[in-house]
């Protein structure tokens, strides 16, 4: 995949989106390409509720390859904590999540996946949740997870048929 | 059609952003990446686009030079009879 055929796959898969009535954009979904190989995806949502999606992918070209692979990414769902004069959402890393998976970790860890489900700590990798990959989930199987959960009411571990050991 | 915002990212606008980042935690690029208690005091989503905005300086400077040496592949390619013959000697020693 390429920058292009990203775009337009991100694109088609927002108009295809069904959001609900107490969803609104904020800001419009960000692209930043550096090269055809390498660019940032940024988006953000936010419900009446003061609660927020937002989901971040950075692509970068595969070795000695003419394509791109996702390099890093953060999905997060939670309580908006506060914002700036502007309107902007300041996030830090003490903020309230209802779930979060992203596979940057600060410390020993290097770069894995993990989940936070709840609250910000514990980091939950892989080797401690059952039925998801979580490197491997894609950003819109992210947005309707949360979607449904606000809609039905059903827990996110059940809707991304997950559970923690 | 979607609406949505594009920014194209030059290897200044890159640089720009890894500086104020430096700036904002008092961290140099090589000391994040290096050292794993100083990445801690940065907050996760910071960190994220960080060490994201390296990683696109890294491919801007990577595609500015196979281009580079493209251009100059054609300037050899083009022979001694080309004009500005003196900047290609020059390009070509450099």
């Amino acid at each position: 995949m390429d920058y292009l055929q990203y775009k337009q796959s991100v694109e088609t898969a927002i108009e295809n989106l069904k959001l609900p009535t107490d969803c609104s954009r904020v800001g419009e979904p960000l692209f930043r390409p550096a090269t055809l190989y390498a660019w940032i995806f940024e988006w953000v949502l936010e419900f009446e509720s003061a609660k927020y999606i937002r989901v971040w992918e950075q692509y970068g070209r595969c070795a000695g390859l003419q394509e791109s692979r996702r390099a890093r990414f953060a999905f997060h769902y939670g309580l908006i904590p506060k914002k700036d004069g502007n309107g902007k959402i300041l996030r830090d890393d003490g903020d309230p999540v209802d779930i979060r998976i992203d596979d940057y970790e600060t410390g020993q860890g290097g770069v894995q996946a993990h989940l936070h489900y709840g609250a910000p700590q514990p980091h939950y990798r892989q080797e401690s949740v059952v039925g998801l990959q979580l490197a491997d989930l894609e950003m819109f199987a992210f947005i309707k997870a949360v979607l449904k959960h606000r809609k039905s009411g059903k827990t996110l571990a059940k809707i991304l048929k997950f559970r923690i050991k | 059609m979607t609406k949505s915002r594009e920014i194209f990212l030059s290897l200044g606008d890159a640089e720009r952003y890894i500086r104020g980042f430096e700036g904002k935690y008092g961290i140099s690029s090589e000391d994040l990446l290096r050292d794993p208690t100083l990445r801690e005091k940065v907050p996760e989503d910071d960190a994220f686009e960080w060490v994201a905005f390296l990683d696109l300086k890294k491919e801007i400077e990577t595609a500015q030079e196979e281009l580079h040496l493209e251009y100059l592949a054609d300037l050899e390619s083009a022979g001694p009879g080309i004009p500005h013959r003196e900047i290609r000697a020059e390009l070509l020693a450099a």
